[in-house]
C-alpha cells in the first residue's frame, strides 16, 4: 500500500484479495530499467533514478542506480497491467484496493518511490 | 450458435445481400463496424443472427474511400444500423447514402456534420505530438552522455503525424 491522505470506502472496504484495484510499486525490487515506462500504452509511467556507487560491492565496488522518482498518473492510468507483465524483476503488483478519488488533477500522480 | 461463418460482399451487392440474408432468417442484426486496411481502404463488417435456428454470419464489404466512393446504407433493412453508420461516419469520416435523401444525425433534426475522423490511422493524437515521451529519459546518465543525443523512436506514433495546431 502507498500512503495516501485521503481514503474512501475503496481504500478500507473488505475487498477480494485477488482484485485488480490499482497499479502499486515495490521500491525496493526496482532496478530502475525504464521498461514498465516505455511499454506503457498511455505514457503514465515517470521515472528517473541517480547513478550511486556501491564501494562495498566488489574488490572495485559497484555503481548502480538508486530510484528518485517513479509516479503512476492514476488518472491516465487503464488498468491494462501490461507495466506489471513486463517489469523484469516483479516491482509492480497489483493492489486490491482502487486508487481514490481526488480533489485535483495533481493528486493522481503520487510518488511511489 | 456457433459457428461463424464469414461472406465478403461486393460493394454493389452490400444492400440486396443484407436483405436476402434477413429473409432467410438473420433477422437480428448484432454490431456493424469499421476496420481500416493497410491499403487505405476500409471493411464494414456486419454481424448478423438467427436467432431461432441459432445461426450467424458476418458479411464483410471493402471499400476505398480517395475516389469520394459511397457507400450504401443498410438502414432501409436493419433500422438498427443507422445508429452504427452514423459512428462510422464520424469516427472514420465514411460517407453513407440514405434511402429518400435523409440524412444521418447526431441528435435532433440537424444533418451531421463531419468532424474530424479520430479513429483514422493518420489523425495524430495531439498529447502523443505535445508531450514528450517519458520513455526517453536515461536514468543515470549524465546530461551530456552521448547516449542520450540518441533519438528514440516514439513507439505507435506514425513518422506521418504532423500536430494539428501550432
Amino acid at each position: 500500500m502507498t500512503n495516501q491522505s485521503s481514503s474512501s470506502a475503496s481504500e478500507t472496504g473488505d475487498v477480494p484479495e485477488r482484485r485488480r484495484g490499482k497499479i502499486i510499486l515495490d521500491a525496493g525490487a526496482c532496478t530502475s530499467c525504464m521498461v514498465c515506462v516505455r511499454e506503457c500504452p498511455v505514457w503514465c509511467i515517470e521515472l528517473d533514478a541517480n547513478k550511486v556507487h556501491d564501494p562495498d560491492a566488489g574488490p572495485r565496488g559497484k555503481s548502480r542506480l538508486e530510484l528518485t522518482t517513479f509516479k503512476i498518473d492514476y488518472g491516465l492510468c487503464m488498468d491494462c497491467g501490461i507495466c506489471i507483465d513486463v517489469c523484469p524483476t516483479d516491482a509492480l503488483s497489483w493492489d486490491q484496493h482502487t486508487f481514490p478519488g481526488q480533489p485535483n488533477r495533481a493528486g493522481f500522480t503520487p510518488e511511489l518511490s | 450458435m456457433h459457428e461463424l461463418d464469414s461472406l465478403t460482399v461486393a460493394p454493389t451487392d452490400w444492400v440486396d445481400i443484407a436483405r436476402a440474408h434477413k429473409t432467410q432468417g438473420f433477422d437480428y442484426l448484432d454490431f456493424l463496424s469499421v476496420r481500416e486496411l493497410d491499403s487505405g481502404e476500409f471493411t464494414l463488417t456486419v454481424h448478423l443472427l438467427d436467432p431461432t435456428n441459432e445461426r450467424r454470419i458476418m458479411l464483410e464489404g471493402t471499400w476505398a474511400t480517395e475516389d469520394g466512393a459511397q457507400i450504401p446504407s443498410l438502414s432501409e433493412v436493419f433500422a438498427g444500423a443507422r445508429w452504427h453508420e452514423l459512428e462510422a461516419s464520424e469516427l472514420f469520416g465514411l460517407d453513407f447514402v440514405l434511402p429518400n435523401g435523409s440524412v444521418l444525425t447526431s441528435g435532433g433534426n440537424e444533418p451531421f456534420i463531419a468532424s474530424e475522423p479520430a479513429l483514422r490511422s493518420d489523425y495524430a493524437l495531439a498529447p502523443r505530438l505535445d508531450n514528450e515521451w517519458p520513455g526517453t529519459n536515461e536514468p543515470g546518465l549524465a546530461p551530456d552522455h552521448p547516449r542520450r543525443k540518441r533519438k528514440r523512436a516514439v513507439p505507435g506514433n506514425p513518422a506521418t503525424w504532423e500536430p494539428a495546431h501550432d
